[in-house]
């Protein structure tokens, strides 16, 4: 008898198996940064841009008499105890925070504001990620929630993406951060003697980055679905004609479409239902088409697609910036290091002497490993010529023409040669004074 | 042809699980991951339109179980963008009058003001959320609407802002303050493109529906509070109105003064300017003593209607 159950248990312990394996790897598998530092990038751009554009209309948009000035603020907060009904009194709870409903001095906003910003640039630069993307969040949320009614599309998705970054390594690579770590690994190695081997400076894959990229696919698949999905609703998609309404905003659009208005019937036809249809059709099957690994790239394009014409026709360029930058977590972490690397890995072959005894000169070498990512520069340990940086065809540069030199071979190098700049002078100083005496 | 390998395989049974953190970690990541995906899904779903009311259960869920979390967050936008069908777009058209019976229109926001995108948008914002603080009072009839609480608020802030900022002094230097501020929200139509092959503008008259949303004090006090509603007002009644009791005496006062520049100072909507540029004829002695001009105005638009042979296009 229990024979005849066997099948069925063996297909729930399958089932059951095969759904605590698939959760685990589809969340818990550890995956390259890299996307999740370009998402970083991206919206700490966007963020700085925005706030940066908007800081002249602070008084206008947040300020004790903005549009929605501070009396309205501390109604609008108490406005639950209009009403009896519980369940009315729930619905209207105002359950949002900001550090503006508490500092209302203009000038002190100012100064607030402006910290804001400088927190938005390091977050962007990937220094102090952890602390700044705290920062940047409850900046942007604070912004948001005591504007009340300045808010559109484009803060949503950035709530949404700030929200998850604080969770994830987002300074691992490709920020200040990474770039200070591997400059503390090689000082430690190189000052002990030690050799500096590739897997000491190796990128190593993060869980919790796959969580936070995982998130957001999830979140914009939802965005996508029911973004197209609520469409279906309107008569205007149903019949092809909606892609002019939207084009045709008077207060929004950028290039005028009217011509569109006299053109023939086939190519208003063309273009208005082709857009519509194209916009329907993208947005309801994005969350099953772009799971597939041969479909991403051609959904990833098709979102490109739309965001740019929605920049182009509605002026909501910094909507499909945030939008994009979203859909970027369907990015191939390893794919996308591997276009950055077409970018800023110069020639090999080089080769840099240091004096391990030497602080300066260790410190030195300390800074071109740590901006040397391709490993184009080979460190040798050499006490009696330190600081000689070694062409492939065998000439030697020192002082400044190495460091001209560097700059050029190195992309990355711009970022640390004002250290390293400093290394070379204490260096040329102590060399002088050993001549001297 | 043969079946490309996955670059990573799932892990079988056999395999034990090597990445991630422990389990422990795991089963708290999980659960937070899920708490924060059902409350999404509930901001998502409970969102209804008059058609299609939101499923009660999941507005209940969002009321009282997830709405503090997503609030918090700012995640409660349930993505519906420009669904069930893109929308009009929005205008505040402010009447403000000052103490010693002066006035001066505001149309907000006004593109012309902002160089930069970003700031314009912002205020564009202001507007367009206004607006839908505004719910139709049954859905026979559109024409009639209701601003929820949070909008009276919201309109009374409106007013004090603007009293601020067009604050007046008079020529001797004695301060002219605001006495009221009347607000219509005014909803732009998108041109249609049979409007378009009859010449239509964006600053058409036709294309705006003023919304009556009160008259209030500089201090935010509405002075109508009886007023429940706010309701639509005829265009051409409204225009009608402004030019015989705002602009007219204006003209009048200064026969010699340009008309633009009057209009200007005045603070005319676009939507009127353009009328006078349509129309020069409303600017005549005789035009501005008529009692009739709402009439006037649309017998003027009512010159230019469909040509039957667009009728029957695709695009009409």
């Amino acid at each position: 008898m229990l024979k005849l159950f066997e099948p069925a248990v063996n297909y729930v312990k399958e089932l059951y198996h095969g759904l605590v394996d698939g959760w685990d790897y589809f969340w818990f598998r550890p995956v390259n940064p890299t996307t999740l530092a370009f998402i970083r990038i991206s919206t700490g751009l966007l963020v700085f841009y925005i706030h940066a554009t908007t800081m002249g209309e602070l008084p206008n948009l947040i300020g004790p008499h903005a549009w929605v000035d501070s009396q309205a603020i501390s109604e609008l907060r108490s406005i639950r105890n209009e009403f009896e009904d519980p369940m009315l009194r729930m619905a209207h709870t105002w359950y949002g925070e900001s550090i503006w409903f508490y500092v209302q001095d203009p000038q002190v906003m100012l100064v607030l504001q402006s910290i804001f910003l400088i927190a938005t640039a390091c977050f962007t630069l990937g220094l102090c990620s952890r602390l700044t993307s705290v920062i940047v969040w409850a900046g942007h949320l604070s912004y948001i929630q005591r504007g009340y009614v300045t808010w559109f599309g484009m803060d949503s998705v950035l709530c949404m993406l700030l929200l998850y970054l604080m969770f994830g390594p987002t300074g691992a690579t490709l920020s200040l951060d990474r770039l200070i770590e591997r400059y503390r690994i090689a000082r430690q190695r190189l000052g002990a003697g030690l050799a500096l081997s590739k897997e000491d400076l190796a990128l190593k894959p993060r869980w919790s980055a796959n969580v936070v990229l995982r998130m957001i696919q999830i979140h914009m698949c939802i965005i996508y679905l029911f973004a197209g999905v609520s469409k279906l609703q309107g008569d205007k998609w149903w019949s092809g004609s909606a892609a002019w309404y939207t084009m045709m905003v008077p207060e929004l659009e950028i290039f005028s479409m009217r011509w569109l208005g006299t053109a023939p019937d086939w190519i208003y036809m063309l273009i208005v239902f082709g857009i519509t249809y194209y916009t329907l059709v993208f947005e309801i099957s994005f969350i099953f088409l772009v799971w597939n690994r041969l479909l991403r790239p051609i959904m990833l394009f098709g979102a490109f697609a739309l965001h740019a014409g929605i920049g182009l026709f509605m002026g909501l360029g910094s909507f499909g910036v945030a939008m994009l930058t979203g859909c970027s977590a369907f990015i191939n972490p390893d794919g996308l290091a591997w276009v950055i690397a077409c970018f800023f890995k110069g020639p090999g072959g080089w080769s840099f002497a240091y004096d391990r005894h030497d602080l300066a000169s260790v410190r030195a070498a300390s800074w071109i490993a740590a901006a040397d990512p391709y490993q184009q520069v080979k460190l040798t340990t050499a006490a009696d010529r330190p600081g000689v940086l070694a062409a492939p065809d065998g000439r030697t540069l020192t002082g400044m023409e190495a460091l001209w030199q560097l700059a050029r071979i190195l992309r990355c190098f711009v970022v640390v040669s004002p250290a390293a700049f400093l290394s070379f002078v204490i260096q040329r100083k102590e060399d002088l004074q050993r001549v001297g005496s | 042809m043969q079946r490309r390998e996955p670059a990573q395989a799932i892990p079988t049974e056999s395999q034990p699980r090597r990445f991630g953190p422990p389990l422990w970690g795991k089963a708290i990541v999980s659960l937070l991951v899920s708490a924060h995906f059902f409350a999404i899904f509930t901001a998502v779903t409970a969102a209804g339109t008059s058609q299609f009311p939101a499923p009660p259960l999941l507005v209940l869920a969002k009321e009282y179980l997830t709405r503090p979390y997503l609030h918090f967050v700012f995640l409660t936008n349930p993505y519906r963008f420009f669904a069930p069908n893109p929308g009009p777009s929005n205008l505040l058209w402010f009447r403000v009058e000052y103490a010693d019976g002066s006035v001066r229109w505001l149309e907000a926001p006004r593109r012309a003001d902002w160089t930069l995108r970003m700031p314009y948008q912002r205020h564009l914002c202001t507007v367009l959320l206004f607006d839908q603080m505004a719910n139709p009072v049954s859905s026979d009839d559109p024409t009639t609407r209701k601003l929820s609480p949070e909008g009276k608020v919201v309109a009374c802030s409106f007013a004090r802002y603007v009293a601020r900022k067009l604050e007046r002094t008079q020529s001797d230097g004695t301060a002219n303050p605001v006495a009221k501020i009347s607000i219509y929200s005014v909803m732009h139509s998108v041109l249609e493109p049979w409007q378009v092959q009859n010449g239509w503008d964006t600053n058409d008259l036709r294309l705006h529906t003023p919304f009556y949303i009160g008259t209030f004090g500089p201090d935010g006090v509405q002075l109508d509070a009886g007023t429940t509603t706010i309701e639509y007002r005829v265009v051409s009644d409204l225009a009608a109105h402004m030019l015989t009791r705002d602009i007219y005496p204006l003209f009048r006062k200064y026969p010699d003064r340009d008309r633009a520049e009057l209009l200007a100072e005045v603070g005319a909507p676009p939507a009127i300017r353009a009328l006078f540029y349509r129309f020069p004829e409303l600017t005549r002695q005789d035009e501005m003593d008529r009692p009739d001009l709402k009439e006037i105005i649309e017998q003027l638009h009512g010159t230019q209607g469909i040509p039957a042979d667009r009728l029957g296009s695709k695009k009409s």
